[in-house]
């Protein structure tokens, strides 16, 4: 080696540990440093806003636990869940839905996903409630309501999100504090459904006592929100008292707990009902309607399904979503729409049966049924009360409008953010040029139909963003939906309530239809009749009629008695679709009244014990 | 969104595992290099005996956890890796023939000694099955009996939702339903990695030509040829077919096409019907060339002249149906190996 390169080594090296000796005289206590790229619990956790910060990052952990509700109406008889548009892998994007089954049967083994994302959303909330209760420890009297609040929010997730897995599952796994480890968890078994019941309760109290009356912000909850779901807690453990859970070997159903819950929760609907000034959308008036065929003027009951209707009062609690470019928006028109918009892919639509639920604005009951008849047929469209005869569906309940498209009903086109002009939905036509009245349009693009109908609810009627930018609050909890829980509470308990009556009327009145006629609400059976009637059709989509199906033990009523032919879903053209229940033995019926406990983790898990069904 | 605009908020998602270590790895090297008969035959042999423990592998959480949380890597078993390795070569020169061949092969068994999670029958980490005793990354499969030709074969097997032309799959543990219980281990071979590669290099030169020939081979591992192609489950509305759903699935007058049926019952699972052996030779290089003498060279001024013909990948010996039986991962790629011919000249001046 010579000397040129010798010098230059002892050089570098004396450089270097010059800069050592500089660097560590700058940072004396180099191990107790906070860490610069995650939040250290000592320097969190200081303030309000820091309480704040973490309760908006449990929202948004729970929104995608609700916000595709509607894929769940598959469990129902009149929406037909194909597929889902869930990203798997990205929960913003539904993966807590991407393993689920919509089907009408079959779908307990499902939802495995689902378990696992709804306790995602049990730890975050818990998350900030433990961290914010100990901030309320040393907090100032100033700052203390405020930190409740939060802890208010927080419980009211926690308690929706319980909410949810004791109506799947039943008796499930209650965790009230953040975990630090899995060995915490790894041999947690199922605590009865009273129990966890009882914690929901607590939480959704707490959060109606600290809650301000509105909710500080649109997509933050207020008092409204925390009795509401504290009614619908009690009405649905009401009707498993009622009904019977047999599937649930841990419980008892008890007459008495039955009518007691159904008051309470006809109490608490009444408290969101009266004190808080809350009305309809658009005070209920059922609006403008165009002539079939048309779609300039849309009934009120459409717009409460657009972003127009975010920030109103009916949506007592909804999930927010940002349009273009937020990265947070939702994908209802891809979910409902066809590629005639933005390239939309039809997952959900609604199913031939319904229809016959719009009555007629005019009888103020049922329509004439109508005849399914395939259009290639001579006089199809023509017939009276065809399916494929737009005439029959005039005088209906504006929320069919509101609601679906039958064949040559008309919506926005819309194509790489710009509209394409109207677009007629004709069944079994794809993308092809068609002559109304002297006009040429393309038809509807999809394939995802296969009853005939496609939905308009929840499809945006101008152009502008794409199908996954919508900027939609998806309501969770709609004041239509208090009314009616009241009167099948009052119902059960005392039969036929006046206020009820109104309250069931009201409703209609969104649809321009007439009051309930004296038989309806002659006796309690016929009253459940008309408020099953409205929940059918102001609920649609909304996820709600599967859940409503298991807690009034309505399968066999629905789909027939076990070993018996089922039920074979039809379309306008008159094939047969799909049949469901065809000779379904009881356990067929038992696994679809209470989900099954994912078996891979009562593998890891001896304590945790199954549903009898799914033994 | 709060209120119309976007907020941000923060999540926990990280659980610490504050008794994570190093790996450790200890390990026995027994080595040999020989040379016999003046050096002509030379051989190099080793035996190695690796065994790791606490291997740092992703960790296995509850179901109530991973909604929220990313599992912490975890100390989570030891896994020993035993294997041979040998080279043998042998280099001589005839008159004026020279020659040279070598062959390498290598030999590497795996089996997992300790894993302090549960492992079920189905356990995989990192997409390899987990057992203890076994290998990483065992084959765990259904057995095949066959496509069924008639509603007899049908009736004749464990009632298993099959239909005429569905593959049957056999009952193992004869509780009379097909489930993972049914499925079998084969302790001696992987489906990731091959356990024995060897090639075989050799090269002989005569005057001026010179021929050389590499040959690549390995054994020991089975996979399943499923991928995109072969695909017996088609959409209902759209569908991009291939000529093979036209000759291949299974039909009343096509009962030997080597597919099941179209949208048939359960022939899409791993099972022995798709299983190949991915044994396989290729002739990794062939070369044949011809130097120009150096008295020749010297007429022309040129200090090297060779002219070579040559060839990649000329030929693979192997059962796979798949497009190359060394790949990993992806079985839907659609480019194959490729095939190279070259001539050329090389010209020193």
């Amino acid at each position: 080696m010579d000397m040129k390169k010798m010098i230059s080594k002892i050089v570098a090296v004396s450089v270097l540990a010059v800069v050592i000796a500089i660097a560590s005289s700058c940072t004396p206590n180099l191990l107790e440093l906070e860490p610069t790229t995650e939040l250290g619990a000592n320097v969190f956790w200081k303030t309000e806003d820091d309480a704040t910060f973490a309760l908006q990052g449990a929202y948004s952990s729970i929104r995608p636990l609700f916000d595709r509700d509607y894929y769940l109406d598959g469990h129902g008889e009149y929406v037909r869940t194909r597929g889902t548009s869930a990203t798997s892998g990205n929960l913003r994007l539904g993966d807590a839905y991407q393993d689920g089954n919509f089907n009408p049967s079959g779908y307990g083994g499902a939802f495995v996903k689902m378990w696992r994302y709804l306790y995602g959303g049990i730890n975050r909330a818990n998350y900030v409630i433990e961290n914010v209760d100990k901030m309320l420890l040393t907090a100032s009297p100033a700052s203390k309501p405020k930190l409740e609040t939060i802890v208010g929010e927080a419980k009211l997730l926690r308690g929706m999100v319980y909410f949810r897995l004791i109506s799947m599952w039943g008796d499930v796994p209650y965790i009230s504090k953040v975990i630090n480890d899995n060995s915490e968890v790894s041999s947690l078994s199922r605590l009865p459904i009273a129990q966890v019941k009882d914690s929901i309760m607590a939480d959704f109290t707490y959060a109606f006592d600290k809650l301000p009356v509105k909710g500080s912000a649109t997509g933050r909850a207020g008092k409204p929100a925390a009795l509401a779901f504290r009614g619908k807690l009690q009405l649905y453990w009401a009707s498993w008292n009622k009904f019977g859970w047999p599937e649930l070997d841990t419980f008892k159903p008890d007459a008495n707990a039955a009518t007691a819950a159904y008051n309470a929760a006809a109490d608490d609907f009444k408290a969101v009902i009266n004190n808080y000034g809350l009305s309809l959308f658009r005070n209920g008036e059922p609006g403008e309607i165009d002539s079939l065929g048309k779609a300039d003027k849309l009934p009120n009951y459409y717009y409460l399904f657009t972003p127009i209707a975010n920030n109103d009062g009916e949506i007592i609690m909804g999930f927010t979503h940002g349009g273009t470019g937020t990265g947070q928006g939702e994908e209802l028109m891809r979910d409902v729409a066809g590629r005639s918009h933005e390239g939309s892919q039809c997952w959900v639509s609604p199913r031939y049966e319904i229809a016959n639920r719009y009555q007629s604005t005019i009888t103020g009951d049922f329509a004439p049924k109508l005849i399914p008849i395939n259009a290639a047929n001579a006089g199809a469209r023509t017939t009276l009360n065809s399916a494929v005869n737009p005439n029959s569906y005039k005088n209906r309940d504006f929320r069919m409008k509101s609601s679906i498209m039958w064949d040559y009903e008309v919506s926005v086109g819309m194509i790489s953010l710009k509209s394409t002009g109207w677009c007629p939905f004709i069944y079994k036509t794809w993308n092809v040029p068609v002559v109304i009245d002297g006009i040429s349009y393309t038809t509807y693009n999809t394939d995802g139909s296969n009853s005939g109908y496609v939905f308009r609810k929840f499809l945006r009627n101008y152009a502008g963003q794409g199908r996954s930018d919508g900027d939609y609050n998806f309501p969770v909890m709609r004041l239509a939906d208090v009314f009616l829980m009241y009167a099948e509470a009052t119902n059960f308990t005392k039969g036929p309530q006046a206020d009820a009556i109104a309250l069931v009327n009201r409703i209609r009145r969104r649809g321009n239809l007439p009051a309930l006629k004296a038989d309806k609400t002659a006796n309690a059976d016929a009253f459940f009749a008309a408020i099953e009637q409205e929940r059918i059709v102001e609920l649609l989509g909304e996820g709600q009629r599967g859940f409503d199906l298991r807690r009034w033990r309505a399968l066999e009523r629905v789909w027939g008695p076990p070993y018996g032919i089922g039920v074979w879903t039809i379309d306008t053209h008159g094939a047969n679709i799909s049949q469901y229940y065809q000779n379904a033995s009881e356990l067929v019926y038992q696994q679809n009244y209470i989900f099954r406990i994912p078996t891979a983790e009562r593998d890891r898990n001896p304590n945790l014990s199954q549903n009898r069904p799914w033994l | 969104m709060i209120g119309g605009s976007i907020v941000k908020g923060f999540v926990n998602r990280k659980l610490v595992n504050r008794n994570l270590s190093w790996e450790n790895t200890s390990v026995f090297n027994l080595g040999l290099d020989l040379a016999f008969l003046n050096n002509r035959l030379s051989a190099e042999i080793d035996y190695y005996n690796r065994l790791t423990t606490g291997m740092n592998r992703p960790s296995d959480m509850s179901l109530l956890l991973t909604g929220a949380y990313d599992a912490p890597r975890k100390n989570i078993g030891n896994l020993r890796n035993k294997g041979i390795e040998g080279n043998l070569t042998w280099r001589d020169r005839k008159g004026e023939l020279n020659y040279a061949v070598s062959i390498n092969a290598s030999y590497n068994r795996t089996k997992l000694e300790q894993w302090n999670e549960f492992l079920s029958r189905t356990s995989q980490n990192s997409g390899n099955q987990a057992f203890i005793g076994m290998p990483y990354g065992f084959l765990y499969t259904y057995q095949a009996i066959g496509v069924a030709q008639t509603w007899q074969d049908v009736y004749n097997a464990t009632p298993q939702g099959a239909s005429p032309g569905d593959i049957l799959r056999k009952d193992i543990n004869g509780d009379g339903r097909i489930d993972d219980n049914d499925k079998v281990a084969y302790p001696n071979i992987q489906r990731l990695r091959p356990t024995t590669n060897f090639s075989l290099n050799s090269n002989v030169s005569w005057r001026g030509f010179d021929l050389s020939l590499l040959l690549q081979g390995s054994t020991g591992r089975k996979d399943f040829w499923l991928n995109a192609y072969n695909n017996t489950s088609i959409g209902a509305q759209r569908y991009a077919f291939n000529e093979l759903h036209l000759t291949n699935p299974w039909s009343t007058e096509n009962r030997n096409g080597g597919w099941p049926r179209l949208n048939g019952n359960a022939n899409r699972e791993e099972s022995t019907f798709w299983l190949d052996n991915l044994n396989y030779l290729r002739v990794k290089n062939l070369q044949l060339g011809y130097s120009l003498p150096t008295m020749l060279l010297k007429k022309i001024n040129l200090s090297s002249f060779r002219i070579y013909v040559s060839s990649e990948n000329l030929k693979t010996f192997t059962s796979y149906r798949g497009l190359d039986p060394e790949l990993q991962g992806n079985r839907s790629d659609a480019y194959p190996l490729t095939k190279s011919y070259s001539a050329g000249i090389n010209i020193g001046i």
